[in-house]
C-alpha cells in the first residue's frame, strides 16, 4: 500500500505556518512541521514505513518514534481525502 | 470597606443599572450563570478571527468588551478596565501586506493581533493589525517602532497608514468622543467583582481556519498576492466562460 497527496488540495504557507486547504470544498488541515515534511514526502507515493523512515531520518529519530505522528496524520490526511491509499 | 454584590451591581449606567442588564442578558441566553454561580459567554458569543502575537499577557478583552460592555454596560459606558487601553493601527491592502506587517509584529515586543478587518463594521480596511499599548504616551513611542520598520520593509513602505486610537471603536460609536471617556472607582470595584466570577471560554483558537480565511477573503476580493503563499496555486480552479 502507498499513500499520496491528493493534487487538488493546495498548500498555503503563512508566516512559516502551513495550511492545506481543499480546492475543491472548503475543507481545511493545519499542518505542524513535522505534518508539513510529511505532507511534502508523500507528493511522491510511499508506504507508511518509508514515510517514518524519511521522517525518522529529517528528525534525526528512529522509525518507531516517528510512527504515531505519521500515523495520526495519514488517518487524518485519507479521511479527509487529502491522501488516497493505493496498492 | 467592599461594596456587597447588591449595591456594585445597582451601579446605574444609562438609564439602566448593570444588574438589570445582566439580567436581562442571562435571561436573552446572550450570559450564561452556571449552577455554582460563575458566568460565561452564551454560544452565540463571538469566535476569534484574529491570529495574536503574544508578546504580554492577554488582556481580557473578552470579560471587558463582550461581557462587561455588551452585556453589563448595555453599550451605555467604556470599562474601566479599557480606561489605558490604546492601539496602534495599521491598515493594509492586500494579503502581502498583512502578512509582512505580521512578520514584523513578531520582533517587537508588544501584544498584537492581525486578520481580517472587512467584518468589522467601524473599519474602511480590509486586512488590519493592532498593537496594544497601555497610554497614550506608551503607543505614541511604539507608532514610532512600528512606522520605522514597516517603513523599511520593500513589501510595506510609507504607503501603509498608521493611527493611534483608544480602545475599540464601538467604544467611540455608542459611548462619544474616546477623551471624554468617564471612569468612576464604582466600576472598577464592579468590574474585578465580576471578574472573579467570569468564566473564559476555552476554546482553543483555531490558528489553521483563520489563515484558510484570510485565503479565501483575498481570492473572492481579487486581491491576487495571496499567490505568493500558495506557491502560484489558484484558491478555485477557473470557470470556463463563454463569449456573449
Amino acid at each position: 500500500m502507498v499513500v499520496r497527496n491528493e493534487a487538488d488540495w493546495l498548500t498555503a504557507t503563512l508566516g512559516g505556518e502551513v495550511v492545506l486547504m481543499s480546492v475543491k470544498g472548503n475543507d481545511y488541515i493545519g499542518l505542524d512541521e513535522v505534518g508539513a515534511s510529511i505532507w511534502s514526502i508523500i507528493k511522491t507515493p510511499r508506504t507508511p514505513d518509508e514515510v517514518c523512515a524519511l521522517v525518522a531520518k529529517e528528525y534525526n529519530a528512529t522509525p518507531d518514534q516517528c510512527r504515531d505522528d505519521v500515523t495520526r496524520l495519514l488517518d487524518t490526511l485519507k479521511q479527509q481525502r487529502a491522501a488516497v491509499e493505493r496498492s | 470597606m467592599t461594596a456587597t454584590p447588591d449595591k456594585l451591581l445597582a451601579l446605574r449606567v444609562g438609564t439602566t443599572t448593570a444588574g438589570d442588564n445582566l439580567k436581562r442578558a442571562i435571561e436573552a441566553g446572550d450570559v450564561v450563570e452556571t449552577a455554582e454561580g460563575r458566568l460565561q459567554i452564551g454560544e452565540r458569543g463571538p469566535s476569534s478571527i484574529w491570529v495574536y502575537v503574544d508578546h504580554g499577557p492577554s488582556l481580557g478583552c473578552d470579560f471587558l468588551m463582550h461581557f462587561m460592555f455588551d452585556h453589563v454596560y448595555g453599550h451605555a459606558a467604556v470599562p474601566h478596565g479599557c480606561s489605558g487601553c490604546y492601539k496602534v493601527k495599521v491598515g493594509l491592502r492586500t494579503l502581502r501586506e498583512l502578512v509582512a506587517a505580521w512578520q514584523i509584529a513578531k520582533g517587537i515586543q508588544c501584544r498584537s493581533k492581525w486578520g481580517i478587518d472587512l467584518t468589522n463594521p467601524f473599519s474602511q480596511n480590509v486586512y488590519a493589525g493592532y498593537f496594544y499599548t497601555a497610554g497614550l504616551d506608551g503607543a505614541r513611542v511604539l507608532y514610532k517602532v512600528v512606522r520605522e520598520a514597516i517603513d523599511a520593509d520593500p513589501k510595506l513602505g510609507a504607503g501603509i497608514t498608521m493611527t493611534i486610537k483608544r480602545g475599540c471603536s464601538e467604544y467611540e460609536i455608542e459611548v462619544g468622543p474616546s477623551d471624554s471617556y468617564q471612569f468612576t472607582p464604582e466600576m472598577a470595584e464592579l468590574e474585578s467583582y465580576l471578574k472573579a466570577r467570569f468564566e473564559r471560554s476555552t476554546t482553543a483558537q483555531n490558528r489553521a481556519r483563520v489563515l484558510a480565511h484570510w485565503i479565501d477573503i483575498a481570492y473572492r476580493l481579487g486581491d491576487d498576492t495571496y499567490l505568493d503563499f500558495t506557491e502560484g496555486r489558484r484558491r478555485r480552479a477557473k470557470t470556463l466562460t463563454y463569449a456573449p
